[in-house]
């Protein structure tokens, strides 16, 4: 590492990268919380109301859908990152 | 780095099944106080429901064994950077895996206590759930061994920075998954003891919300790969 000389290019690279991790990474976890709460509560839901375990499922699933189009904005913006600029 | 990856895996690969086993047992004991006739059914759910906590911090302790006996010197700025990031995808991704397992066991322990006659169905969701739960410290295991075994050739900055923001991706990126789904388990083995004959949409359900949640360690996971197989 030492006799090779870093160019901007390589800074520029190195920190998409770094970039990309920690954008994908971070943006998972606040929707794999969401999630998690969401589906906790569905599941009390048909403890109370056995009779609405249909409208439970197509409401969670639409509000978990919802939910992790945050985490894909992450993802693509990390795809972004690796291919575009770090290219 | 080597030493150092080691120590990171394994010192946080730790905290996970230490909170984990410690609730179950706390769970248990505190079900035999209540019913104390049930105390077999529930030491042995105890001990399964342990014995799977434990496995985050058994992939970590593999790979600290592995870095620190497996002779490679890190000689190389990307080589110490594969071991760093090889130490931080397995002990973050075991922290939250550990807990949320341990959640898992923990509530199946008390709705045993509370209702001792489901107590086959309980354990059947509780080891379903902890599974399912267990997967994202596997992708943290997964990309650790890759990094550790792969040897690195190519020696730049770039490279070195996309191996670390491997590592980065996976720590980051299942501490929460693992939460919610033992979280999503763990309500599931709360309400099979209120209501036993719920069992079967209650594990459908636990499975469907556990996958979607599961999705989001898999992004994370797409980005290790890929960021691990860029040669620049």
């Amino acid at each position: 590492m030492a006799d090779v000389t870093i160019s901007g290019g390589d800074i520029m690279k190195s920190v998409a990268y770094l970039g990309a991790a920690i954008s994908v990474g971070v943006a998972a976890v606040g929707a794999a919380l969401g999630e998690g709460y969401i589906s906790a509560r569905a599941i009390e839901g048909m403890y109370r109301r056995p009779e609405l375990q249909g409208l439970l499922t197509r409401t969670m699933l639409l509000g978990m859908a919802v939910t992790e189009t945050t985490s894909i904005y992450g993802l693509v913006v990390a795809l972004l990152l690796i291919f575009v600029a770090g290219k | 780095m080597t030493v150092l990856g080691a120590g990171i895996a394994m010192g946080f690969g730790a905290v996970g099944a230490g909170a984990g086993e410690g609730m179950t047992a706390a769970y248990a004991i505190k079900g035999m106080a209540r019913q104390p006739k049930v105390h077999g059914e529930l030491l042995r759910t105890m001990l399964l429901g342990q014995a799977v906590v434990e496995s985050p911090s058994i992939f970590a302790l593999m790979v600290a064994l592995m870095m620190i006996f497996g002779g490679e010197k890190a000689a190389t700025f990307a080589q110490a950077a594969a071991m760093l990031a090889a130490g931080m995808a397995v002990g973050f991704s075991a922290i939250s895996s550990g807990i949320g397992t341990g959640l898992v066991s923990a509530t199946a322990c008390r709705s045993i206590a509370r209702n001792p006659d489901v107590g086959g169905k309980v354990s059947g969701i509780m080891l379903l759930g902890q599974a399912v739960d267990t997967s994202p410290s596997i992708f943290g295991f997964i990309v650790a061994l890759m990094l550790i075994i792969k040897p690195q050739e190519v020696d730049t900055l770039p490279r070195a920075a996309a191996l670390l923001g491997a590592g980065i991706a996976m720590a980051v990126g299942t501490l929460g998954s693992g939460l919610s789904i033992g979280w999503i388990a763990s309500r599931a083995c709360k309400i099979a003891a209120y209501r036993p004959a719920l069992t079967g949409i209650l594990t459908r359900t636990m499975l469907l919300g556990g996958a979607i949640a599961e999705t989001l360690g898999i992004f994370s996971f797409v980005v290790a790969l890929l960021l691990m197989v860029s040669t620049t």
